[in-house]
């Protein structure tokens, strides 16, 4: 039977899932931890490190230490959500070859779906440890509020890391697979709250029979746990600045040291009223003197810090239930999902929006690996009577003259869908036709997020008006857009994926790939080395002390096993310091016989 | 007997060179009223025969194939949506097992009301039949029928639920509909060429949900749908002048396409009638008419048909022209036709009874007062 994971790739942590003995279960890393960091760092001797590793180095090694990469993915050079980054990152970002942002490591240039690759590679490896088989399908969840561009980005990084994505779906829609999987008799209008570390989703299902049908989705990808944080850095700094007359800010160390201790206190505050920050040594000034840190945070004060956030979440919920063509009234069931939902506040404030308690029928960590593993399982086995009709959370379009944004297909159309179009030529003898693809919600077509522009040649020479194009717009059950151009007189089609303009070309997919393939026989064969050394370091041991047992015995054999003995032991520890494979496994074999024909003269 | 309010369906795509008996032109006529809709009580009424001539016309459709009646009542309710799992031809549960149950071939199927026929008689494409390994040829052939008449269709149709349906039951009909035709459903497996009808019917599914669960957007459609509908009640009881003499409300996207074909198969006609090809030309204005019910297309087939060899034309071209009549039951022009047809083929009785029902439209045309007395004296 074939297997699908299911990866929850987050921007703060990933998790991943699989559907055993028909129950979705989470597989914990080694570390035992159910959710990954969704962090990636290169450490000095150039080692990739990815989670618990590479957050543990993360304030000591800021620079090159990548997180929250999520927010990057799929998004242009210059846009809101990169100059973002570029202010409040520690690693350095650059200005890719197709007008994309990358990331450098290093000396290295990464795009963003190489860096996602790394963490989807590290959730698949975890995935492999567990079914002692390699995974070769995942779904892999989204923000509800993502773009084409973003997905594509997204399911550019499976490509690299080997997996076959075999479907995106919405972080919120996973969720509720997750709270509806295995409930036949449900039926029910549920929201899915999602507020996680860097972005927030809403949307709004009706669950009957087993269809999960979406009505509506909305949300906000620069509104997440992130966001809270940085209120507590700012006012820290801010009262910092007050009394020392020095903004901890502008120091990468102390910057560091400032977010780690903002997340802490923003969780700690999530189960107490009151908890101190105390951060010495923060910062020494050219004097010499240091400076130490110690404050109190109290609830109350945090909650008025991040009111405006709050609001912000309340506000989009209410956008989304009016788009779903609903009342509060109406929904049965409020699922929480993501580690800020866990804020009191929070959860007070979806109280009073939806005027009842929220479930806790799903874990806020889990729900959307697990939802993830539901819908691969579905797709693949025939045994699943699940489906899902998931919505499309932008509306997509064409520029038209003027530079107005046209709708062809509006938000929230439940996908897969697709829309057809006639283009006629506007001038005489025009043999081609140009159009441009956006994807937004703005009716001037710049403020929306470009997806590609092509064209249609080849035409037949006429006046104005007289040749007619057929252009089919498609949304794929992925979200994914494509576009079929139809030149109606000679019947010859085009069809053009529209891929991003800042998307990965064949070409550097390829290479992308072939090396991560190198890295992961470079991982290997570092592991295998590992365990050779392990062994060895044993086998000197034991090897050492039979010698010093049989030495002085009179026999030649005794003493000529002695001396070989001694000679795998010194080759052995030469193997060891080389960290040669073959010289390793050389030695290893030596003191592997010098040991049973030492243990053969003792007895 | 037959029930009266039973509502006979049309079989779609019948071999008509080969039925099992030979109808009449009488029977063709009723034939074309039956569209799933219309009720035996109606159809009597509209016959303009007796009522047992007329129930006796039926029957004949029925044994050559061309009608089928409902079952009585839709089987159990847990029945899925659409036919693939066949209950016909199964007996009746024994405690209603009534005496008066019919004897008309079954398919317990509500599912198809309005809809051109039933997938099982839809002729595919043999090159198609062949495609989509992984699918089994009675959903292959249902999902090519969908298709085929996506456009002819109404939303209410398409999901299978009455035009008062509530809202539930709109949303349960959508959700059964979307089991079959997502293509999820399908993932991994070889759709081949079918692969497109699929997903063109869960398109149209979807467009049909995505207009009838919302308020305002039904609304809408239900207002787009009573002016141009095809309902019995409306087609046969006014007086309606033609569609296309009048200047009707912008049509809906689905009436557009229907103008398309009805345009495309007119001029259809047209070229093959300065070809001098009547009989095809009188077949395109046929098809031209069970598009859009046109009566001057009608008429035109109908005045080919006359002037063609065969007792066959002869009898299709008294269909056309009362089917014309139909349309425009306050016109005189289609009665005449049939008076002329049945008089050049020497069918004086049947004649007269014609040119009578002209003259009460017009008593004082002249010319059918000759036609008149000059039958009067012949008979
Ligand atoms: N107990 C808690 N109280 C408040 N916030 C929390 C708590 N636990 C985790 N978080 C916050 O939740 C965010 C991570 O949520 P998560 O759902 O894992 O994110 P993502 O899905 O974006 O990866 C972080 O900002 C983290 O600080
Ligand atoms: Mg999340």
């Amino acid at each position: 039977m074939e297997r699908v994971i299911g990866i929850d790739l987050g921007t703060t942590n990933s998790c991943v899932a699989v559907l055993e003995g028909g129950v979705p279960k989470v597989i914990p890393n080694k570390g035992g931890y159910k959710t990954t960091p969704s962090i990636v760092a290169i450490s000095e001797s150039g080692r990739r490190l990815v989670g618990q590793m590479a957050k543990r180095q993360a304030i000591t090694n800021a620079r090159h230490t990548v997180y929250a990469a999520k927010r990057l993915i799929g998004r242009k050079w210059g846009s809101p959500a990169v100059l973002h980054c570029m202010e409040t990152c520690p690693y350095e970002i650059v200005q890719g070859p197709h007008d994309d942002a990358r990331i450098m490591l290093r000396g290295k240039e990464y795009s963003l779906p190489e860096i996602s690759s790394i963490i989807l590679q590290e959730m698949k490896l975890v995935a492999e440890e567990y079914l002692g088989e390699e995974p070769q399908k995942a779904v892999v969840t989204v923000p509800a509020y993502f773009n084409d561009n973003q997905r594509q980005a997204t399911k550019d990084a499976g490509v690299i890391a080997g997996l076959d994505i075999v479907r995106i779906i919405n972080e919120p829609t996973a969720a509720a697979l997750a709270y509806g999987f295995g409930k036949e008799d449900l039926d029910a209008t549920v929201a899915v709250y999602d507020l996680g570390g860097g972005t927030f989703d809403i949307s709004i299902l009706e669950i009957s029979t087993g269809v999960f049908d979406v009505l509506s989705t909305a949300g906000d990808t620069f509104l997440g746990g992130e966001d809270f944080d940085a209120r507590i850095i700012e006012h820290l700094a801010i009262e910092f600045a007050r009394e020392h007359r020095v903004d901890l800010r502008k120091d990468e160390m102390s910057l560091q040291r400032l977010k780690d201790a903002a997340e802490k206190a923003k969780i700690e505050l999530s189960t107490m009223q009151e908890t101190e920050i105390s951060l010495p040594f923060i910062y020494t000034k050219e004097s010499g003197e240091a400076l130490h840190l110690q404050t109190n945070l109290s609830r109350g004060k945090f909650e008025e810090l991040v009111a405006d956030l709050v609001h912000r979440a309340v506000k989009i919920c209410g956008a989304a239930i009016q788009d779903a063509g609903l009342d509060t009234d109406d929904i049965d069931d409020v699922i929480l999902v993501g580690g800020m939902t866990r804020m009191p506040r929070i959860q007070d404030s979806v109280k009073e929006f939806f005027g009842r308690d929220p479930s806790k029928a799903v874990h806020p960590d889990e729900a959307v690996a697990l939802g993830a593993s539901v819908q691969g399982a579905a797709l693949v086995q025939d045994d699943h009577d699940i489906l899902l009709l998931d919505v499309t959370p932008h509306a997509l379009g064409i520029m038209v003259h003027g530079g107005g944004f046209q709708r062809l297909i509006e938000a929230n159309t439940t996908i897969p869908t697709s829309h057809s179009h006639k283009f006629t030529t506007v001038r005489d003898n025009q043999t081609q036709v140009k159009i441009i693809v956006f994807q937004g919600d703005d009716d001037v077509a710049a403020n929306n997020e470009l997806l590609g522009e092509f064209i249609m040649g080849g035409l037949r020479s006429a006046p104005a008006g007289a040749v007619e194009v057929d252009v089919t717009f498609n949304i794929s059950a992925d979200g994914i857009v494509s576009v079929m151009a139809k030149d109606l007189e000679t019947g010859k089609e085009h069809s053009i994926t529209v891929t991003a303009t800042s998307g990965l070309t064949e070409e550097e997919l390829h290479n992308m790939i072939a090396e991560n393939a190198d890295y992961l026989v470079a991982l290997k064969e570092d592991e295998e080395l590992e365990r050779e050394r392990t062994k060895m370091s044993r086998l000197l041991r034991e090897v050492e002390k039979l010698v010093t047992k049989l030495e002085g015995a009179e026999s030649v054999e005794v003493q000529d096993a002695c001396d070989g003995a001694t000679l795998a032991i010194h080759n052995g520890r030469g193997a060891m310091e080389s960290r040669e494979q073959s010289e390793v496994s050389a030695a290893l074999a030596a003191l592997d016989s010098a040991k049973s024909m030492l243990e053969s003269l003792i007895d | 007997m037959l029930d009266d309010n039973v509502q006979p369906i049309p079989v779609a795509d019948v071999d008509y060179k080969n039925l099992k008996v030979q109808p009449t032109p009488e029977d063709y006529f009723l034939l074309s009223r039956v569209n799933g809709k219309v009720t035996i009580a109606e159809i009597c009424q509209i016959s303009g025969q007796p009522r047992d001539t007329t129930h006796a016309s039926l029957k004949r459709l029925v044994e050559a194939g061309l009608i089928r009646m409902p079952s009585p009542e839709p089987v159990a309710a847990s029945a899925p949506n659409f036919g693939a799992e066949a209950v016909g031809g199964e007996a009746a549960p024994e405690s209603v097992a009534a005496p008066v149950a019919p004897a008309a071939p079954v398919v317990a199927d509500t599912r198809w009301d309005g809809w051109p026929g039933e997938p099982e008689t839809h002729s595919m494409e043999p090159g198609l039949l062949a495609q989509g390994v992984d699918l089994d040829d009675a959903f292959k052939t249902e999902v090519s029928f969908m298709a085929a008449h996506l456009s002819s269709v109404s939303f209410y149709e398409l999901l299978g639920v009455a035009r008062d349906a509530g809202r539930k039951d709109i949303k349960g009909a959508y959700f059964k509909t979307s089991k079959r035709f997502h293509p999820d459903r399908f993932y991994g497996k070889d759709l081949g060429d079918i692969q497109p009808l699929v997903e063109s019917v869960f398109h149209a599914v979807n467009k049909a949900y995505q207009t009838l669960s919302h308020k305002g957007k039904r609304e809408e459609y239900d207002g787009t749908l009573s002016t141009t509908s095809s309902s019995p009640s409306s087609e046969t009881n006014s007086a309606q002048p033609s569609s296309s003499s009048q200047a009707a409300p912008r049509p809906a996207p689905t009436d557009r396409k229907r103008e398309m074909a009805f345009g495309v198969l007119l001029r259809q006609g047209e070229k093959h009638e300065e070809a001098r090809e009547f009989a095809e030309a009188a077949a395109s204005y046929k098809k031209a008419f069970g598009i859009k019910h046109d009566a001057a297309v009608a008429m035109r087939g109908a005045n080919l048909l006359r002037r063609l060899d065969g007792e066959d034309f002869v009898s299709e071209a008294v269909l056309m022209a009362k089917a014309a009549a139909q349309q425009h039951p306050a016109d005189i022009k289609p009665l005449v036709l049939i008076g002329d047809i049945y008089e050049e083929n020497e069918d004086y009785a049947d004649s007269l009874r014609y040119y009578e029902k002209a003259q009460e439209l017009e008593p004082d045309n002249q010319s059918v007062r000759k036609r008149i007395e000059f039958l009067k004296k012949l008979i």
